[in-house]
């Protein structure tokens, strides 16, 4: 069979950005955790062996960022299918396999090996984006046991990693949680991960994200119910990166400029207020389930 | 593996006179890769059908569909109205069916790797479990499927 399988790929905009488009799942990957053996998969999760992309896909992805670094654009976005970052899900998973291994944790010399093609070749302004895990999570982009990370100022933090909710897949802690339960579930997440600098479980949504010469935004939306037909969104989260700053800009003490809707931010408040923007009329409302 | 998107067919409307005959129309995949049954689990793509309305002496439908190993071909001439909305509804209860395995797979592919997804593993267990197509196979049927679509 020749390589049809392959949608890994890279798109070029002017020299403000590199897109560059994984493929963590279908093209090479080495076995995942498929729930029976969870056990197996943490053990050899730190194998230098281990690859989600395959050595050909691999290699042009260190490529594409050492290219894309040496041409001049500014920012470097990388989209993939998974959770970069380090996340201790302990609280839902147990204190055995505290990870989720069909992330990049199942992976982790995959990503040393990117990390340190970052670090090596002095790569800046670096953008990860994700989904598969049906909840928000932002990030400073971190090599965790390797550099010096203060998660107060962000320094040590080597770019910025944004993953989205879903649209309808339920919230991974169950769909009829509440809103106070989720809340808590985010701050145990958040506490127990110093990179993780917001954190949402409660929401189905997604986020935008605008590029600029000087900075890179990220807004956050969510969908107050998913069960009828309506228009209505909730602004949840905006985060601002600032090129060549490589952490998510701090404001008062956190990530984002006041508050953050719901969730939890690290070293910062959340209000919740419900005002939800009616996208099919315009108007705006206070929502109430 | 196989992306499969059905649309749910529900309110098939039909013209009130009896001249009104709809001819349902599938859209048959017979490349080689894909005529092969045995090796092909599912390539009928509802969301690409045509439902499309006849007036006048339109006295044939017919209708192929593919499912699995399963071969269903039937060929109609001078429908009723009401054989008709008898067919329809074997139709919807088609889609159900045809739905409830879309979810299916779509529930299967939770954790996908190069390999297989958490309930499709490369095994021999779940080769058996799955009516004897491997994954790689699987896989391969896939993406000369849809090149043969998209072509």
């Amino acid at each position: 069979m020749d390589d049809n399988l392959r949608i890994w790929r890279e798109f070029s905009f002017g020299d403000l950005f590199d897109l560059i488009m994984l493929d963590t799942r279908q093209y090479d990957r080495g076995i995942t955790d498929v729930y029976w053996n969870t056990d197996y998969i943490h053990e050899i999760s730190n194998d230098a062996s281990r690859s989600l992309m395959g050595p050909r896909q691999e290699s042009w992805f260190y490529r594409s960022l050492r290219d894309s670094s040496k041409r001049g654009a500014k920012w470097r976005v990388i989209g993939n299918q998974i959770i970069f970052s380090r996340m201790n899900e302990s609280l839902a998973l147990g204190a055995e396999n505290p990870l989720n291994y069909d992330q990049w944790d199942g992976y982790q010399a995959n990503r040393n090996r990117t990390f340190q093609t970052l670090y090596e070749n002095n790569i800046n302004n670096n953008i990860f984006l994700a989904g598969d895990s049906h909840a928000s999570w932002v990030s400073d982009l971190v090599w965790l046991g390797e550099h010096d990370y203060d998660s107060k100022t962000g320094s040590g933090s080597i770019g910025v990693e944004f993953a989205g909710s879903a649209v309808s897949s339920p919230c991974p802690a169950g769909q009829n949680i509440t809103h106070t339960a989720a809340n808590l579930g985010s701050a145990w997440l958040t506490a127990a991960n110093r990179e993780l600098q917001w954190q949402d479980l409660y929401y189905r949504g997604y986020y935008e994200m605008s590029i600029g010469y000087d900075s890179l935004n990220a807004s956050y939306f969510g969908i107050p119910t998913t069960r009828i037909k309506q228009g209505h969104e909730i602004s949840l989260a905006n985060f601002t990166v600032l090129a060549g700053e490589n952490k998510l800009h701090r404001r008062s003490g956190g990530a984002v400029a006041d508050v953050v809707e719901s969730g939890s931010l690290k070293n910062g408040k959340m209000v919740q207020t419900n005002l939800t923007h009616d996208t099919a009329t315009g108007e705006y409302l206070v929502y109430s389930p | 593996m196989l992306s499969i998107s059905v649309t749910t067919f529900t309110s098939m409307e039909m013209g009130n006179t009896v001249g009104e005959i709809p001819s349902i129309e599938f859209p048959c995949l017979t490349d080689r890769s894909t005529r092969k049954s045995r090796l092909c689990r599912l390539w009928l793509n509802v969301e690409h059908c045509n439902f499309n309305y006849f007036s006048g002496s339109m006295t044939t439908a017919s209708a192929l569909l593919h499912i699995e190993q399963m071969r269903i071909s039937w060929r109609v001439t001078r429908i009723s109205l009401g054989f008709l909305s008898g067919m329809i509804t074997v139709f919807n209860l088609f889609l159900r069916i045809l739905n409830r395995i879309a979810n299916f797979h779509s529930e299967v592919s939770d954790n996908t790797y190069r390999d297989g997804a958490s309930e499709l593993n490369n095994t021999e267990a779940s080769f058996i479990k799955d009516g004897g197509i491997s994954v790689d196979q699987r896989k391969m049927n896939a993406v000369r499927a849809y090149f043969e679509w998209s072509r």
